[in-house]
C-alpha cells in the first residue's frame, strides 16, 4: 500500500464524515434543557456557525504544520489527548493480542494437527464461542463474575503501567481477557488453515517421509512457515482489536482512544472525532508497514530478494 | 411593597430546620471517596452548562450569593443576606467572609465581576438581563439596580441549574470554558482526566458559613470531612452497579430501579430514594400541521395512557401528577387542569381525531436513546398513538441530533424530555420554556406570554401564584404539551458513608467515611 | 469449461464435509426461526404491557419479557430476521459493490492503483469504528446500518475479488481466450469472474457473519436500527441494564447471535475447504 495517498483520502474522509453528522456540540456543553435562544448564544461564542470551504482550509493548513486542532470540550489539543490515551488503548490491544495469539495458535495448531478428529471440532468450537457473542455482554458478564460474585478483580478503571505495573495488570487482566476472548477464534482458524496449508507442502512431506518425529515436523518446519499467514493476521487483528477496543474501553471505563472518540461522536466535539479517525487511521497503515517489513523477515523467498 | 418574606426568603438565613441541625466536628475527618456517574462534564465551567453532570462537581468547588435550600428555597450562601428596597430595583447583598481556593479572600469586586460574566455566558444569562448596573460600595458590599422590578432575580442567582458561581475577578475576566475552576467552595479542584475521573481534595481553609448549624440544601454549613473525592465517569449503568457492589465505589448519582430493589436487602449499601426528582413531558410542535389543530392536540391528550408511559420509562419508580410545578412547593397551581391530565379515553380520542378531520398524515415522534426516559417514553406513547389509528413514525436518534431536529419548526411533531432542574428551581424556568422568542412548541400563544409577563415582573407572590394557575390552566385547555408524571431516582451509597442525605447532587460535604 | 465442472462436484462435497453440515444446520435454525416469525411468534413483539414487566419466564411467556412488557420470544425471533436480513444485505451490498470494484482493480491495471488506494483508505480506519461513525452521521435506521456496515466492510470484499481475478487472470484458458480475440468484458465476465467467485463467497459468508455481530455494537452504542424494532444485537443490548435482574433478556438472543455468527463461519471454513483441492486432501 502506497501510505501518501492513501492518508491524504484518509484525512479527506475524516473530515467529510463530520460534515454530514447532524446536530453540534452546543447542545452537548448548553445541556439538555437549554432553549434555542441559549444554544444560538453559545453557537456563536464558539464559532461554530463557520462555512465547511473554510474549515476545510483550515483542516489542512493545520495539519500541515502537524496540528490536530483543538478540542472543544476537553480544552485540550487533539493531538495531546489522543498520545494521553494511546498508553491505555494500546497496552489494552497489545495485552489483548498476546493473550489471543498464544491461546489461538495453539489452539490452531491442535486443531490442524488432530484436522477432522474430536479435538479438532473441541478446539474450534471453543475458539468460535468468545468469537460469537457480542464482546459488550461478553465483558458485563464476565465482570458480575470474576469481579462482583468473586471479586478477584477490579470492575473497571486504569492505572499507567509507569506507575504500577501490577496494579495496571489487574485492572488490564479482564477487559484485555475479554477482548482476546472474542479475537482468539480469528488466531485459531488462520492457524489451523495455514498449517493445514503447509502440512501438506511437499517439503513437510518429504521430511515426514524421511522419518523425522511428527512434533519436530510441525515445530520446526510447518508452524514457522504457518506463522507467516499469522502475522498477516496480526495485523489485520490490530485494526479488529481496535475496534473491539472502542467498547471495551466503554464496558470497563477505561479512558482510551476508543472511548475518546465514540464520545466525541456522541457529543459532537467536531476536532477530536476528525483527528482521532486521522490519528487511528495512520497508526493502522504504519502497524501494517511494519507487518510488512516482520512478513518479509519471515519468508526466506521474499528475504533474499522475490519482493 | 416588596420584602424577603414575598420572595420566600427565610430572614436573613438564620433560621434552619430542626432535623438538618447537626454537631459540625464530631466526624471523623479524612479518607478517599469515589463517587460515580454516568457522564462527565462537558465543562467544568459552572456558570455556562446546565448539564448534572457539571453540576455534581461544581457545586462542591464554587458557592454563589443565594443558594437553595433542602426545600428548594433561597437562602442566603456568599452573601449574608439582601435588603431590597421597596420599589424593588435595588438590591444590596451584604457579603460574608470567604477565601477562594488561590487563598485570596472574597471580595464585592469578585461578585460583581462574577454577575457579570454571568449575563455574557451564563446558562440562565436571562436573569441578568434586567440588570442596569452593579456598584461596589465597599469591599462587603455590592448593589444590584434593576432596569425594572424583577421578582425572579433572587430565584434565578440562587438556582443550580447553570449555577451564577462566584469566582476571583480575574478569572471572571475569562471567556466560556476558558477559566481556572477555583471557587470559595468546600473542595478545592485538583484534575480533570475526561473519560475517568475528576479529583477533588479538601480546602483546607474553608471557611464555614456560620450563620448556619448544619448543610442545608446547596447552603448550610458545609463541613468537608472527607480528604479526597474522586467522581468517576462509568457509562454502563451495570458497571456502576458492579463497582457499588463490589466496594470500589462509595456513592452512586444514579442507580437503576430493579437494581434498587434487589439490593435494597445488602446491608452492606444503602438506597436513598428520590421523589420527585423530575418530570417527564411530551413536548408538541404546533407550527407542524395537523398539530396547529387544537382539537387534534387534545386527541393526543384524550389517548395517551400516561400510567403505562410513567410506568415503563420510569423503571416503576413514579407518581401520578398533573402538575407543571410539584406539590408542596410555592407556585404548585392546584387543580388547575387535573381534569384534563391522564384521560385514557380511546373513543374520545377517535371522535377527536374525527372532528379534527385527521386524514391519516404522518405523525413524527422525535426521541433520543442517550436518555433512556426519554427513548422509553417516545415507544410507549408511539405503541399507544397507533392504536387509535394515528399513522405514527418513531424516530429516536442520538441526544445531539434530536436535540438539533426539535429547534427546526418541522420535521418533527411530538418529543419527549425529562425537566429536571426547572420545576426544582420554581416556575420561571419551567414557563419561560413556553414563552419568549423561541418557545419550545415553535408558535408563541399570547395567553402564556401574559403569564411570563405577570410571574416575572409582579411584585405581589399572588399575583405571580395566579399567572402560574392560569399558564397551567393553558397548558391543559389548549394541549400546549403533555406532562406525563413525576419521575423518581434512587441514589445509592455504601453503608460506610455516614449522614448522606439525597439531593440534587450527591453531596458530599457533611459525609464521613465509617 | 472449469466452472461447468466444478459445480455440482462442489455441492456433493460441500454436504459431505462436517463443519459445513454442522453450519448449515446451526444457521438453518436461526434462520427458519427469523422466516418463521410471524406464525412462530405467541405475541406482537412490540406490544407493551406494563403491568407485565421484568416477568421471569414462565407459562405465559416462556423466555420471560422486557422492561416494556414486551414477550422476549416474540422480540428474539423477530429480531432473528431483522438482524439476518441486515447481515445477508451487508453480505449482498459488499459482494456487488467490492466484487466489481474488486475485479475491476483485479483486470484492469489502470484502475487498480485509484480503486485500491481508495479501498486502502477505507480499511485504513477500524472497521467497527468506521461504521459507528457513519452510523452515527446517518442517522439510526435499519438502511443506514446497511450502508454503514457496508461502507465498513467493502474493502476487504474488494481485495479477496482483486487477488482471485489477479490469480485467475494468468491461467492458460484466460490467456488462450485473449490470444484468440475474445474481447476484455467478454474475458472478464466470461472466464475470469466465475473462477474467481469461489474465494469471494467464502469471504462473504464472513462478512455476514461480522455485519450479524457488529449490528450488536451499533445498536449497544445507540446508532443500530432504532428502537422498538428487534434486533438480536439490539434486544441484548436493551438487556445488559438488568443482566443482574432479568438475565433472559440477553441469554436466548445471544444464542441466537452465537449461533448465527458460528453457522456462518463454520459454513465458510466448509467452503474454503471444499472450494480449495489442496486443503480437501489435508482435510481428509
Amino acid at each position: 500500500m502506497s501510505a501518501l495517498p492513501v492518508l491524504l483520502l484518509v484525512s479527506l474522509m475524516s473530515f467529510a464524515i463530520v460534515w454530514i453528522v447532524p446536530g453540534d456540540v452546543a447542545s452537548e456543553m448548553a445541556g439538555p434543557t437549554a432553549t434555542a435562544e441559549e444554544l444560538a448564544q453559545l453557537r456563536d461564542r464558539l464559532g461554530l456557525n463557520k462555512p465547511w470551504p473554510d474549515q476545510l482550509l483550515g483542516w489542512y493548513s493545520a495539519l500541515a504544520v502537524g496540528d490536530l486542532g483543538q478540542s472543544i470540550l476537553l480544552r485540550q489539543g487533539v493531538g495531546a489527548a489522543i498520545l494521553e490515551r494511546l498508553p491505555v488503548t494500546l497496552s489494552l490491544t497489545f495485552l489483548a493480542l498476546a493473550i489471543a495469539l498464544v491461546l489461538g495458535t495453539a489452539l490452531g495448531v491442535l486443531a490442524a494437527v488432530r484436522a477432522g478428529q474430536g479435538a479438532d471440532r473441541l478446539a474450534m468450537g471453543a475458539a468460535l464461542i468468545g468469537f460469537s457473542l457480542p464482546d459488550f455482554w461478553l465483558g458485563l458478564v464476565l465482570m458480575y463474575v470474576l469481579a462482583v460474585q468473586l471479586a478477584w478483580l477490579p470492575t473497571g478503571g486504569f492505572v499507567p503501567f509507569s506507575q504500577d505495573p501490577l496494579g495496571w495488570l489487574r485492572f488490564m487482566v479482564l477487559p484485555a481477557g475479554t477482548l482476546a476472548l472474542s479475537q482468539m477464534g480469528l488466531f485459531a482458524r488462520m492457524t489451523r488453515a495455514a498449517m493445514l496449508e503447509v502440512l501438506c507442502q511437499d517439503y513437510v512431506r518429504t521430511a515426514r517421509a524421511k522419518g523425522m518425529p511428527g512434533w519436530v515436523v510441525i515445530g520446526k518446519h510447518a508452524f514457522r512457515n504457518a506463522l507467516i499467514p499469522v502475522v498477516t493476521v496480526a495485523g489485520i487483528a490490530s485494526g479488529v482489536l481496535l475496534g473491539g477496543a472502542v467498547v471495551i474501553e466503554q464496558v470497563f471505563s477505561l479512558p482510551g482512544v476508543g472511548r475518546l472518540i465514540i464520545g466525541a461522536i456522541q457529543r459532537r466535539d467536531y476536532p477530536v472525532i476528525q483527528g482521532g479517525l486521522l490519528l487511528t487511521a495512520t497508526i493502522f497503515v504504519l502497524v501494517n508497514l511494519a507487518v510488512d517489513l516482520l512478513y518479509a523477515w519471515l519468508d526466506p523467498r521474499i528475504r533474499h530478494g522475490r519482493g | 411593597m416588596l420584602t424577603r418574606r414575598d420572595l420566600g426568603l427565610a430572614a436573613g438565613g438564620l433560621v434552619v430546620l430542626p432535623g438538618l441541625a447537626r454537631p459540625a466536628l464530631a466526624q471523623r475527618a479524612g479518607g478517599n471517596l469515589v463517587m460515580a456517574q454516568q457522564a462527565q462534564p462537558p465543562t467544568l465551567d459552572a456558570q455556562v452548562t446546565t448539564a448534572q453532570a457539571a453540576r455534581n462537581i461544581s457545586l462542591h468547588l464554587y458557592e454563589t450569593l443565594y443558594a437553595r435550600d433542602e426545600a428548594g428555597n433561597p437562602v442566603p450562601d456568599l452573601a449574608e443576606g439582601v435588603d431590597i428596597s421597596p420599589d424593588g430595583l435595588t438590591y444590596r447583598f451584604a457579603l460574608r467572609e470567604a477565601r477562594f481556593h488561590n487563598g485570596k479572600p472574597m471580595t464585592s469586586a469578585d461578585a460583581k465581576a462574577s454577575l457579570l460574566r454571568y449575563g455574557r455566558v451564563g446558562g440562565s444569562a436571562f436573569i441578568m438581563q434586567p440588570v442596569d448596573a452593579i456598584d461596589t460600595p465597599d469591599a462587603r458590599t455590592v448593589v444590584v439596580r434593576m432596569k425594572a422590578p424583577s421578582p425572579g432575580f433572587i430565584a434565578g442567582i440562587s438556582s443550580p441549574r447553570a449555577p451564577c458561581a462566584i469566582m476571583p475577578e480575574e478569572e471572571a475576566g475569562k471567556d466560556a470554558n476558558k477559566n481556572e475552576a477555583i471557587g470559595t467552595g468546600p473542595y478545592r479542584f485538583v484534575e480533570y482526566r475526561p473519560d475517568s475521573h475528576v479529583q477533588l481534595t479538601r480546602f483546607g481553609d474553608y471557611v464555614q458559613n456560620r450563620a448556619y448549624q448544619g448543610m442545608d440544601g446547596f447552603a448550610g454549613r458545609k463541613v468537608p470531612n472527607v480528604e479526597n473525592i474522586t467522581i468517576r465517569f462509568v457509562a454502563e449503568g451495570g458497571a456502576r452497579t458492579a463497582g457499588l457492589q463490589a466496594g470500589e465505589m462509595h456513592i452512586l448519582e444514579a442507580i437503576a430501579v430493579p437494581a434498587a430493589e434487589r439490593l435494597r436487602s445488602d446491608a452492606s449499601l444503602k438506597m436513598h430514594e428520590m421523589m420527585p426528582w423530575s418530570f417527564q413531558t411530551l413536548m408538541l410542535n404546533l407550527a407542524q400541521p395537523p398539530m396547529d389543530n387544537p382539537a387534534f392536540r387534545r386527541a393526543l391528550q384524550a389517548a395517551l395512557d400516561l400510567e403505562e408511559i410513567m410506568a415503563i420509562s420510569t423503571d416503576g419508580l413514579y407518581r401520578m401528577t398533573h402538575g407543571w410545578q410539584h406539590p408542596g412547593t410555592t407556585y404548585f397551581a392546584g387543580d388547575a387542569g387535573k381534569q384534563m391530565y391522564n384521560i385514557n379515553n380511546k373513543d374520545r380520542a377517535k371522535a377527536l381525531l374525527k372532528e379534527a378531520n385527521y386524514k391519516g398524515e404522518e405523525i413524527v415522534l422525535l426521541g433520543d436513546s442517550s436518555f433512556k426516559n426519554h427513548n422509553d417514553t417516545i415507544v410507549t406513547a408511539a405503541e399507544q398513538l397507533r392504536g387509535i389509528g394515528i399513522n405514527v413514525r418513531v424516530n429516536i436518534t442520538d441526544w445531539p441530533t434530536a436535540f438539533s431536529q426539535r429547534t427546526q419548526r418541522s420535521g418533527w411533531h411530538v418529543w419527549a424530555l425529562m425537566l429536571g432542574i426547572e420545576p426544582y428551581e420554581g416556575p420561571y424556568g419551567v414557563v419561560g420554556f413556553f414563552s419568549g422568542h423561541a418557545p419550545v412548541q415553535h408558535v408563541r400563544d399570547e395567553v402564556i406570554e401574559d403569564c411570563q409577563r405577570r410571574l416575572t415582573t409582579g411584585l405581589k407572590e399572588e399575583e405571580r401564584k395566579q399567572a402560574v394557575v392560569d399558564f397551567q390552566k393553558r397548558m391543559y385547555d389548549e394541549a400546549i404539551a403533555i406532562k406525563c408524571g413525576d419521575v423518581g431516582i434512587v441514589q445509592a451509597t455504601r453503608a460506610q458513608v455516614r449522614d448522606y442525605k439525597p439531593y440534587r447532587i450527591p453531596r458530599m460535604w457533611g459525609v464521613s467515611l465509617g | 469449461m472449469a466452472v461447468a465442472k466444478r459445480v455440482p462436484g462442489t455441492w456433493s462435497r460441500l454436504l459431505a464435509h462436517p463443519s459445513f453440515r454442522l453450519g448449515l444446520v446451526l444457521f438453518a435454525l436461526v434462520a427458519l426461526c427469523g422466516l418463521l416469525a410471524a406464525w412462530l411468534a405467541p405475541y406482537d413483539p412490540l406490544r407493551n404491557n406494563f403491568r407485565a414487566r421484568l416477568v421471569a419466564p414462565g407459562e405465559a411467556h416462556w423466555l420471560g419479557t422486557d422492561r416494556f412488557g414486551r414477550d422476549i420470544l416474540s422480540r428474539t425471533l423477530y429480531g432473528a430476521q431483522v438482524s439476518l436480513r441486515i447481515g445477508l444485505a451487508v453480505a449482498g451490498v459488499t459482494a456487488l459493490v467490492g466484487g466489481a470494484v474488486g475485479a475491476l482493480a483485479g483486470f484492469a491495471r489502470r484502475l487498480d492503483g485509484p480503486l485500491m488506494r481508495f479501498m486502502d483508505a477505507l480499511m485504513a480506519f477500524p472497521a467497527v469504528l468506521l461504521a459507528i461513525a457513519l452510523a452515527a452521521a446517518l442517522g439510526p435506521s435499519e438502511v443506514n446500518a446497511i450502508l454503514a456496515l457496508s461502507i465498513a466492510y467493502v474493502p476487504r470484499t474488494a481485495r479477496v475479488m482483486r487477488a482471485g481475478v489477479m490469480v485467475v487472470r494468468e491461467f492458460p484458458f484466460v490467456e488462450g481466450a485473449q490470444a484468440i480475440g475474445a474481447s476484455s468484458t467478454r474475458v472478464l465476465l466470461r472466464h475470469v469472474l466465475p473462477n474467481a467467485l469461489a474465494p469471494l463467497v467464502v469471504q462473504q459468508t464472513y462478512v455476514f457473519a461480522l455485519a450479524v455481530l457488529a449490528e450488536a455494537v451499533l445498536s449497544f452504542l445507540g446508532v443500530g436500527p432504532p428502537p422498538p424494532t428487534p434486533t438480536l444485537g439490539g434486544i441484548i443490548s436493551e438487556g445488559r441494564d438488568y443482566i443482574q435482574e432479568a438475565p433472559w433478556i440477553s441469554i436466548v438472543p445471544g444464542i441466537g447471535i452465537a449461533l448465527t455468527v458460528l453457522g456462518l463461519n463454520l459454513m465458510g471454513d466448509g467452503l474454503r475447504d471444499a472450494l480449495d483441492p489442496r486443503l480437501r486432501d489435508a482435510v481428509r
